[in-house]
């Protein structure tokens, strides 16, 4: 899942950076209204963190011109303004979730959880496919109750792939979704990934849930 | 004293009319009353005037023609009830015949002048009559000579109930219409007042309907009357200081809880991510450094912000003393050299001894300090700072300058507004803009004048100018 953040304050940005990646997600971040207008113009995010006092274009005035440009990524809006009004402007004005400074890293990681969970349509933040479970709270997964530890970068593949189970999913969504922008992995660092992540899912002699579709991409789930 | 203005209209009004329509009525009864028995006694007069002309005078006396007697046959009307006349010595000549059996009230002779003389007097019978007396000389017949004793005094009196009626009636009328005047326009009055005054309290309406929470409201002034526009004009532009001041101050606010909250959001999120998990010592060293910078410059902000603080309440008591401000400038200076150095910035001094100052050292240094933290902050890598300080009879003046400065002419009014800060220096570590709000306000406790000014080519200017050291 891909999150950009989009913060002014270099010390606090790179803190959010570096906790949401080292919770699986791929970031990307901007210090100023313009260049984060233009990464999430850019780019299918599945979350932007926002602060609101910006230099150069200030955070509703991103958030206005991205849904105006009906760009309907999921904002969470960043910010020390704390008054009622303020937040009703956030939210009228097409965020979805409000977090004031100083907050809680646990909560904003959850937030962002709920926000990803919400981009694919589902409450549930347990994902549960043929005998294989995910946790999307706890971030863990077992197969046939056995435990499977994965890397975050694995943990985020297979997360992608569940939210879209059934359906085939694209190298490039996979890359537009789970890598950053100045990410330095090759073009087939996806396969590479999904080889990694078949050898820990479809191992034990367990009937493999990760097919290929050759020439179109990958579909988790039982054999179609 | 009446408070209500509306009384106070009305009692005045009303008094006004009450003095003008009774004086109005009072005269105009006047008027008629005279005209009336102007008329009365014009008759009288007539009547006695053809009385005298039957007297005739010769040498051994008066003699009344009682034939020619013009009222003996004319109806009650036109004749006068009583007559007399005398000679000089009082002795009747002629008299009416009701004189015959009632006795005359008065003595023609009393007249004593050829002029009538006119009064209301009692008649026999309990009436009121009118009288007209005065004294003429009869015709002679034979040429007699015109002595004193020659003249006959008459007096002619008729009863004038029918008059003091029509004067009675007359001053009912007059009464009762002035009266109804008065009172119509008593009302009118009324009603007039409550109509002029009803603009007055509408808008008074719309100033107690002024929501105290929203000062964005104004008072309208469709329909004001012209007297108060100029209350109600001064009482909008005090709303919208009021609403200025206090957008200012909330937006200070907020300005301070985002500097404030964004870099504990900075130091809780590093402090919560570095703790998630073990890491290499090297990790926590970089994760101690950055709560550490936050830190250092939160207090930076924090002491900023308490001296900003003191100096709006006045607490912030200059001591003064006479120091060499090129020696301060110098050693401010050491502080930011190498900082600069750092940024490859060319510095130019120009700081002659001897430019005698009398001022506050610590504040001054505070200031000089913060001009030059400002300029080394905002010159551009490989640019220029130049300091000079120079010497004049109208005292000494500090100026320091720096290149790349990208703030627009017309935005320099504002940079030292507190929080203001040009765009991309924003977030700037330890740059909250508050540096220049500090040096302004230090600037005015010193009783310093700095201007500041940016120049074409990108040339950013502050200039101190202190009064000369007497």
């Amino acid at each position: 899942m891909r999150v950009l953040v989009i913060e002014d304050n270099q010390l606090l940005r790179e803190a959010v950076c570096q906790g949401l990646r080292e919770a699986g997600f791929a970031v990307d971040s901007a210090s100023d209204g313009k260049t984060g207008l233009w990464h999430a113009r850019s780019a299918p995010y599945d979350v932007i963190v926002l602060d609101l006092m910006l230099p150069g274009l200030d955070g509703m005035s991103v958030l206005r011109e991205l849904r105006t440009a009906k760009v309907a990524t999921h904002v969470l809006i960043l910010t020390a303004r704390d008054t009622p009004p303020d937040r009703i402007a956030g939210l009228d004005a097409g965020a979805d979730d409000y977090l004031v400074k100083p907050f809680d890293f646990g909560e904003l990681l959850a937030r962002v959880r709920a926000l990803v969970r919400r981009e694919y349509r589902s409450k549930n933040p347990s994902i549960v496919i043929a005998d294989l479970e995910i946790d999307t709270a706890a971030r863990s997964v077992r197969r046939a109750g056995n435990a499977i530890p994965l890397t975050p970068r694995e943990y985020a593949l297979l997360e992608f792939l569940a939210a879209r189970r059934g359906t085939v999913v694209t190298r490039t969504d996979i890359w537009d979704h789970v890598y950053e922008l100045n990410s330095d992995a090759g073009s087939n660092v996806v396969d590479v990934f999904i080889g990694h992540l078949r050898r820990k899912i479809d191992a034990h002699g367990c009937p493999p849930l990760i097919h290929t579709r050759r020439g179109h991409g990958y579909v988790l789930g039982t054999e179609p | 004293m009446i408070r209500s203005l509306r009384n106070r209209l009305l009692v005045g009004g009303l008094a006004t009319t009450l003095v003008v329509f009774g004086a109005a009525g009072a005269g105009l009864y006047a008027l008629l009353r005279g005209a009336l028995i102007g008329e009365f006694d014009a008759t009288l007069d007539a009547q006695a005037m053809a009385l005298a002309s039957m007297v005739e005078r010769s040498r051994d006396g008066f003699h009344f023609d009682a034939d020619a007697n013009p009222f003996a046959t004319a109806d009650h009307d036109a004749r006068p009830d009583y007559f007399l006349i005398t000679d000089a010595s009082g002795n009747p000549i002629a008299a009416s015949p009701s004189l015959r059996t009632r006795p005359w009230p008065m003595n023609p002779a009393a007249a004593g002048s050829a002029r009538p003389a006119h009064a209301f007097v009692e008649m026999p019978g309990d009436r009121r009559g009118r009288t007209v007396r005065f004294t003429f000389t009869p015709r002679s017949e034979d040429d007699a000579p015109a002595t004193p004793s020659a003249t006959a005094p008459i007096a002619v009196a008729r009863d004038a109930t029918a008059l003091r009626h029509r004067l009675n009636h007359l001053a009912w009328i007059v009464a009762g219409v002035f009266a109804a005047a008065i009172a119509l326009s008593g009302a009118g009055a009324a009603l007039v007042v409550h109509r002029g005054l009803r603009p007055l309290g509408t808008l008074a309406d719309r100033i107690r309907d002024l929501g105290a929470a929203d000062l964005s409201e104004r008072v309208e002034l469709r329909g004001a009357p012209s007297e108060m526009i100029p209350i109600v004009t001064r009482l909008n532009v005090l709303l919208g200081d009021l609403e200025s001041t206090l957008a200012r101050e909330r937006a200070f606010t907020a300005d301070v809880a985002h500097e404030l909250r964004t870099p504990l959001a900075g130091l809780l999120a590093t402090l919560q991510v570095t703790r998630s998990r073990r890491r290499e010592p090297a990790e926590y060293q970089t994760a101690l450094q950055r709560c550490q910078t936050i830190a250092e410059a939160m207090i930076g902000m924090v002491e900023t912000l308490l001296l900003l603080a003191r100096a709006d309440a006045h607490q912030l008591a200059p001591q003064t003393t006479r120091l060499d401000l090129a020696v301060a400038a110098g050693a401010a200076w050491a502080n930011h050299a190498p900082d600069a150095d750092a940024r490859d910035i060319d510095a130019r001094l120009d700081l002659p001894a001897n430019a005698a100052v009398r001022t506050d050292p610590k504040l001054l240094d505070l200031l000089l300090r913060n001009l030059m933290d400002n300029a080394v902050t905002y010159c551009d890598p490989g640019g220029r700072i130049t300091l000079v300080v120079t010497t004049a009879d109208d005292g000494a003046r500090f100026s320091i300058a720096n290149t790349g400065s990208a703030i627009d002419a017309a935005d320099v009014p504002r940079v030292t507004d507190r929080f203001w800060r040009f765009d991309a220096a924003r977030g700037a570590a330890g740059h909250h803009g508050l540096g220049l709000a500090l040096c302004r306000r230090l600037a005015d406790v010193l009783a310093i004048a700095m201007t500041i000014r940016s120049e074409r080519g990108g040339q950013f200017v502050v200039e101190l100018a202190f009064a000369r050291d007497e």
